[in-house]
């Protein structure tokens, strides 16, 4: 599997504010190393970053090419391919006619026979449509082929809970695809981290499911130059600590981060790790760790029921149970379909103070460190 | 704000409409829609984005116009500019329709669109048809070749389909009564032509070189098949003979078809894509998803059917309403030919012009087109065509005399008399017929081709049955392109079960 550095965030992310939501600032930079800024370098929004790294890698590879529902002339609905028919032309970024299964089925056809295709569903709920095609070919073809044939697609979309989006639009499939073997699951959450990993997903050999948020997509950041390459299997440590380990991913990274600001405050000194690679997990990051602090919060937009930190709580009690002092804690989403009403929507998803609530009982009282 | 097209056009109507009286009143609601009204003819038009020039929009905007003028109309709004009754055709983004006065249905039981006719050369008595149009005749050599692949197909599966039967392995299933759509397509076809199969063409593999031994191999699962025991039986799979693996699911092959002629096309190589499916698969979703992508991208990509009556017990009229998978096809934008699957000179002849077609380049000229294996020329775009790639289905319709698979019994819904009257016409029998009516074959070669057959499969089968099971270690292997960490900690753990254990294990399986 491709590694290379791995990928600090830099200081400083600023996210851009919705609509009748005050600006977060999403953390302190705390204990952890800080990458030497680069003055003069700009800050650029999450689906630049990610439009960045397709050019950069259909550029350096004539197999790469593009495929989905208004990629094309449009720019795709969130801007990622925006422009790039007009470098690269209508076959290798291509629009096409609406059929989750059947663009899928084109991609594995195309990956099959020596294309790397990126294959974008509008969101990632539509994406059940084939999910057909990602379980029983894309995820099984290599291995009931006996290796003889590979799939080196990258299936990505915007998920997750946006703002007042409705059910069918608030999917989070991370949950129904991690059981399929075969398919590794990866979720950016910085601009910088974002365009590094699809670098990486489109140069694995193996059909990656690159999880994007809609709600992250005009998050500002740096990024880095057209040789920055994440690992995909390896977790980012967002902020070193000792009290207590939060495992999070995506959008809830933010949330977690502003939960941090109030908790330095109250005395507590969390560590918080971004999970970046879904599945597999990176346990030799993850178990270092839990060995530290001996207390877990997983903090997830998926539903509790079958999440990611289902799977993730059962992997920590089987392999770290004699270093655990407390149960593994899960703040999930309500295993409810998302309603539309904002304030609806907004109790079925973590909050911020819930995280700040858990990592209270879990760790018990504090001396505030200031006034 | 208006665009300088819009500006552009919204000065030509005026100057149009200028004609007839004074212009009143010009606002614009949006960059292209915007209302007009003059003196003489109180009308307030608004313009709706279309593929025609402002050049076309004048005249046909003159000609309602003064057809408003004429029947002293009050405020009339059109649609489109050409939108109106003194005009033939109704420009919308999907094209140029023509208009009708009448209120006909078409389609449906009580006015079906005509059915499409069989394509056929040799009729069922083994001889020629008379005045059949036979672009690419089959030689001598090629004849024999055809018909010794066909007869060995059928022995062999009739062997293979005996040995599941004695619990030698799980599952087969045989394609008789096809062995003319299999074979004769193979033939047309370039071996480098990348097949998408459903699961019941061994014969194309057959006719690429497959052999006796590989086909034993994976029937086993032995450690000799390159799919290393991972798929059940009849799950064949080649990248040396341009065969993918076969998955299960029905009809996924399909987009995968068409996303292979996609990457040729782009890339500029001069292959096609051929995808098997049945008359069943047609009703899934991704049949329908396949016909529509192929035809909208121009892929080259060809589709065959082979229609043999029934998906297990659902016969082929409680499948399908319409004119077969074949009435389909041109509805799709997509050219069609429906063939007797049973004559395989006409299935070779359907599928070298097919592929000749989905490349773009002539076809069906009395042989100006490159005999099949030599690659054709590139893709489309010559001075002899206008033609660009695009995909071609053939419908080949035969019928399926064995039992849907070993796990299958099918007197339990359809009859014997209908069984018997179809082995009468077995395709095998039909082309023997045409080749000794020749004098190219006869009875003593029928006996020793048969007898070697027979040995030869006996023989693999013996061979392969000797050759261990993958190791079990390998069962962790080709889930990704190296093993995680968590597959591995799983691995350490089945094995160490194992040792444990060995009583668990059969003895055919080593461990590592």
């Amino acid at each position: 599997m491709l590694a290379s550095r791995n990928v600090r965030p830099a200081a400083g992310h600023r996210m851009a504010a919705a609509p009748g939501q005050r600006a977060l600032l999403a953390g302190h930079p705390g204990r952890r190393v800080m990458v030497a800024a680069k003055a003069q370098k700009k800050e650029i929004m999450m689906w630049e970053a990610l439009r960045e790294a397709i050019d950069e890698e259909m550029e350096r590879d004539p197999t790469v090419c593009v495929m989905g529902e208004d990629v094309g002339h449009y720019g795709g609905s969130y801007k990622c391919t925006f422009g790039l028919y007009k470098k690269y032309g209508d076959m290798r970024v291509l629009d096409t006619p609406i059929c989750e299964n059947g663009f899928m089925g084109m991609g594995v056809g195309a990956a099959m026979t020596g294309l790397r295709p990126i294959v974008e569903g509008m969101n990632m709920g539509f994406l059940l449509l084939a999910f057909n095609q990602i379980s029983n070919n894309c995820g099984m073809l290599h291995y009931t082929s006996g290796g003889q044939f590979k799939v080196p697609m990258v299936i990505r979309g915007p998920g997750g809970v946006g703002r007042q989006l409705g059910a069918e639009h608030s999917q989070r499939l991370e949950s129904y695809f991690q059981s399929i073997p075969g398919v590794q699951l990866v979720a950016c959450s910085t601009v910088r981290n974002s365009k590094a990993l699809l670098k990486a997903a489109i140069r694995s050999d193996n059909p990656i499911i690159f999880f994007e948020h809609v709600l992250l997509y005009n998050v500002k950041g740096e990024v880095g130059d057209k040789d920055e390459v994440a690992c995909l299997e390896r977790a980012e440590v967002v902020r070193e600590g000792t009290d207590v380990s939060i495992f999070t991913y995506s959008r809830m990274r933010y949330v977690v981060m502003q939960a941090v600001n109030d908790l330095v405050k109250k005395g507590y000194n969390p560590e918080v790790i971004d999970l970046i690679s879904l599945k597999p997990f990176d346990m030799e990051t993850i178990s270092k760790s839990v060995r530290k602090t001996r207390k877990v919060i997983i903090v997830e937009e998926c539903m509790k029921t079958g999440g990611i930190g289902a799977s993730l709580s059962a992997v920590i009690n089987e392999s770290l149970f004699n270093d655990l002092d407390h149960e593994v804690i899960r703040l999930s989403s309500q295993d409810v379909p998302t309603a539309y009403a904002y304030e609806l929507e907004a109790a079925t998803i973590v909050q911020s103070s819930q995280v700040v609530d858990a990592v209270e009982r879990v760790c018990g009282g504090r001396v505030a460190a200031t006034v | 704000m208006r665009s300088r097209g819009s500006s552009a056009m919204l000065a030509h109507v005026v100057k149009t409409i200028g004609a007839f009286g004074q212009v009143k009143d010009t606002s614009s609601a949006t960059a292209l829609a915007f209302s007009i009204s003059c003196d003489r003819i109180d009308t307030s038009i608004r313009f709706y984005p279309c593929s025609i020039g402002p050049e076309l929009w004048g005249m046909s905007l003159r000609r309602h116009l003064h057809f408003c003028s004429s029947q002293g109309q009050a405020a009339v709004s059109v649609g489109s500019p050409s939108s109106s009754t003194t005009d033939n055709f109704l420009e919308v983004p999907g094209g140029r329709l023509p208009y009708t006065s009448q209120l006909q249905f078409v389609g449906g039981s009580e006015t079906p669109a005509p059915t499409i006719p069989c394509y056929r050369t040799i009729d069922s008595t083994g001889q020629d048809v008379p005045d059949a149009h036979v672009p690419y005749p089959i030689s001598q050599e090629l004849s024999l070749r055809m018909y010794t692949c066909m007869a060995r197909l059928q022995t062999m599966d009739t062997m293979f389909y005996e040995a599941q039967r004695q619990g030698r392995f799980s599952f087969y299933l045989t394609c008789q009564g096809e062995e003319a759509t299999n074979i004769g397509s193979a033939a047309g076809l370039d071996n480098k032509d990348m097949v998408f199969a459903q699961y019941r063409e061994q014969g194309v593999l057959l006719w690429r070189g497959y052999t006796l031994e590989q086909f034993a191999n994976q029937l086993l699962g032995n450690a000799k098949e390159p799919g290393k025991g991972r798929q059940m039986p009849i799950h064949y799979g080649s990248p040396e003979l341009a065969y993918q693996t076969i998955s299960s699911p029905l009809a996924t092959q399909m987009p995968h078809a068409v996303g292979a002629a996609y990457a040729y096309k782009m890339d500029r190589i001069s292959q096609v894509s051929v995808v098997y499916f049945g008359d069943g698969a047609s009703s899934e979703g991704d049949a329908h998803a396949a016909f529509n992508f192929a035809a909208v991208l121009g892929a080259p990509v060809i589709f065959i059917c082979r229609n043999n009556g029934y998906a297990i017990s659902t016969p082929a009229h409680e499948q399908y309403k319409g004119d077969g998978i074949a009435g389909r096809g041109p509805t799709y934008g997509i050219p069609t030919l429906r063939v007797d699957g049973g004559d395989v000179r006409a299935v070779y002849n359907a599928v070298v012009a097919a592929r000749a077609r989905a490349l773009g380049m002539p076809y069906n000229s009395g042989g100006v087109t490159s005999a099949p294996g030599t690659g054709g020329g590139g893709l489309g775009g010559g001075s002899e065509t206008s033609l660009g790639p695009g995909p071609v289905l053939l419908e080949c319709m035969s019928y399926r005399s064995g039992h849907h698979s070993t796990s299958d019994d099918s007197t339990r819904y359809r009859t014997s008399e209908e069984m018997r009257a179809w082995r009468a016409r077995d395709p095998v029998a039909r082309f023997r017929t045409w080749l000794v009516r020749r004098g190219w074959w006869d009875e003593a070669q029928e006996a020793a081709l048969r007898r070697t057959t027979r040995v030869q499969v006996l023989e693999a089968l013996d061979a392969a049955a000797q050759v261990p099971k993958p190791n079990l270690s390998t069962l962790f292997t080709d889930v990704y392109d190296t093993m995680p960490p968590h597959l591995e900690a799983q691995r350490a753990q089945a094995l160490e079960f194992v040792r444990r254990n060995p009583s668990v294990c059969p003895s055919d399986v080593p461990i590592e």
